[in-house]
């Protein structure tokens, strides 16, 4: 600390460490820049994610996961947004029923999935393949959050003396889903319902991701095959 | 408002100097933190204006040693003097468990001096606070400028004025050279743990 | 008024610091009362700030901006918040006499800290409450 000439006093700040998770730490600034939906459904659910970055509440879950629903109406015919809302509309309800208990990174896969969103809607030139490469790329994120969720809530279990989980890490999907559901609805307060509801949105949206990753391969191993065809001719 | 520590065995305790605009109450707490450097770990805070004058608060943190087997932390805080800053001063005020009122003994600053007395008792009041329960030590500030020829207020003249009721401890001082800096706090000190002391138990 | 807590007080009340707020990344965090005396003190290691300065300000910060709250009408504000570029910081009352001040990076979004110092805060009440003048 430094007392400097004019009388105030600099305190020095340590440098922010390294997110390991791969999430977007940007969070208010970077919403504020991406530039302005207008002209876009999105203007009411960007001022929502806003407005979370500063408070959450029961009652701004409720309007974000409503604005979903609305924009799923909305995109119903485009595959990719809605498995994308279906993401949001997942996270979303996973932080309106755990408020303060939920994984911190919870509220920042929100914020980056909703960076993405607005990306995929708003750039005129994104191609299909770009689209699906930021989508898949925020799976990965969602999944990621899953697991974390799951050994957050083994480490706790084992801390209580609970019987720890079968295993972790390389289990398929499924189980994963199964094993973080199923703990979560022992939860004391009554939340089971609500919670199979987003168990739901959470299989189907990973059912739908699981078919895009396939047909993303599919396309891959075709143009794999196009270039080496088209090598050989070459040659 | 002192807090006591059970687990470290540590006494945190809050004392103010208090006074008229420009009459030493900062430069006493610069005297106190150049004279203790060595035992104070930490910068003095100060927020001021840029003409110097204070502006919220100095503070000065303030290991005293231990009393009792208790380590004794003392917060030494001044208020901004100057007439427009009441309401910084009250909010400074909150918590005090010990006052040092600053007088300036400069004979044209003798109604300043009654006026600030007065306000050091109305803001205590507003804290439910008598100025006749806290502990106080009285110090009259700025000897050094008798050599100079500027009129000075006598010492009976200051106690009549602002010691006539309160019957405290008092102290004619120097903050500037340093005069009885350090037996006012060290008596401001030992008066305000007498005081916690008997309210613990 | 003087006031105690035992090392069991201070003890839970590191423990609800640790569990509920530092366990999700918080920098350094705080608990003082309105007198500028600090109480507890977390922070993660690398953090070298002077906690005894920053609790006197934050008491000072805290009562200027109450004080501001009540000449505008109002009883007090909800947030008092101040954004720095690496890091953050967040004040919350606790009962009358305590501020619970949280430092913070970019890692965490300021609307899940608060639901966090609100659950904390609440934990803490109880834990101070019987050593509260009535």
């Amino acid at each position: 600390m430094v007392l400097q000439k004019d009388g105030t006093v600099d305190f020095e700040v340590e440098a922010d460490p390294k997110d390991l998770f791969g999430y977007s730490n940007e969070g208010l600034d970077s919403l504020e820049d991406t530039g302005d939906p207008e002209g876009t459904p999105l203007t009411e659910l960007k001022s929502i994610v806003l407005s979370l970055d500063w408070e959450i509440t029961d009652e701004s879950m409720t309007r974000f996961v409503q604005e979903i629903e609305k924009l799923k109406k909305t995109y119903r015919d485009d595959k990719i947004l809605v498995s994308f809302l279906g993401l949001l509309d997942s996270v979303g309800k996973y932080i309106k029923t755990h408020k303060a208990k939920a994984h911190p990174n919870a509220s920042k896969l929100l914020n980056s999935a909703y960076m993405s969103l607005e990306k995929v809607i708003v750039s005129k030139d994104i191609t299909e393949p770009e689209r699906r490469k930021i989508f898949v790329s925020q799976v990965k994120s969602f999944k990621r959050l899953k697991e974390q969720i799951a050994l957050r809530k083994a480490a706790s279990d084992r801390k209580k003396g609970l019987k720890p989980p079968d295993q972790i890490g390389p289990v398929a999907e499924e189980q994963i889903n199964d094993l973080s559901m199923q703990r979560q609805g022992r939860t004391p307060d009554g939340t089971k319902e609500r919670l199979r509801e987003s168990d739901e949105v959470f299989m189907s949206a990973l059912e739908e991701i699981k078919q895009l990753i396939q047909e993303e391969f599919r396309a891959l191993r075709e143009k794999l095959k196009q270039w080496r065809e088209d090598e050989q001719g070459r040659t | 408002m002192a807090f006591v520590n059970l687990k470290k065995k540590e006494i945190q305790a809050k004392v103010v100097y208090y006074g008229p605009g420009r009459g030493g109450k900062t430069t006493n707490l610069e005297y106190i933190y150049n004279k203790f450097k060595s035992r104070i770990k930490t910068e003095m805070v100060t927020i001021k204006t840029h003409g110097d004058r204070t502006l919220f608060f100095d503070f000065l943190p303030f290991d005293v040693g231990k009393i009792r087997g208790y380590d004794v932390k003392i917060q030494l805080y001044t208020v901004p003097g100057q007439v427009k800053y009441d309401a910084t001063r009250r909010l400074v005020l909150r918590g005090v468990d010990g006052i040092v009122f600053v007088a300036d003994s400069m004979a044209v600053r003798r109604e300043k001096n009654i006026l600030s007395l007065r306000n050091l008792q109305k803001n205590l009041a507003t804290f439910r606070k008598s100025i006749f329960k806290i502990p106080i030590v009285l110090q009259y500030n700025k000897k050094d400028l008798a050599e100079q020829g500027i009129p000075l207020l006598p010492l009976q003249t200051l106690e009549k004025d602002l010691n006539s009721q309160l019957k405290a401890p008092s102290f004619e001082a120097s903050a500037l050279t340093g005069m009885n800096v350090v037996p006012t706090v060290k008596k401001i000190v030992s008066m305000t743990m007498a005081s916690l002391l008997m309210e613990l138990k | 008024m003087t006031y105690m807590l035992d090392q069991e007080q201070l003890d839970a009340i590191e423990d609800v610091l640790l569990q509920d707020l530092f366990d999700v990344g918080v920098n350094c965090i705080f608990l003082i009362d309105m007198a500028g005396n600090v109480i507890a003190n977390l922070d993660n290691g690398e953090i070298k700030h002077d906690i005894y300065s920053l609790a006197a300000l934050a008491a000072g910060n805290f009562a200027a901006v109450s004080t501001m709250a009540k000449i505008v009408g109002e009883d007090e504000f909800s947030l008092l918040f101040h954004k720095g570029e690496k890091e953050s910081i967040h004040f919350s009352k606790v009962l009358t006499d305590f501020l619970l001040i949280t430092i913070f990076g970019k890692g965490i979004s300021l609307g899940f800290l608060r639901l966090k110092v609100a659950e904390a805060a609440e934990k803490i009440k109880k834990i101070l409450e019987p050593s509260c003048a009535p």
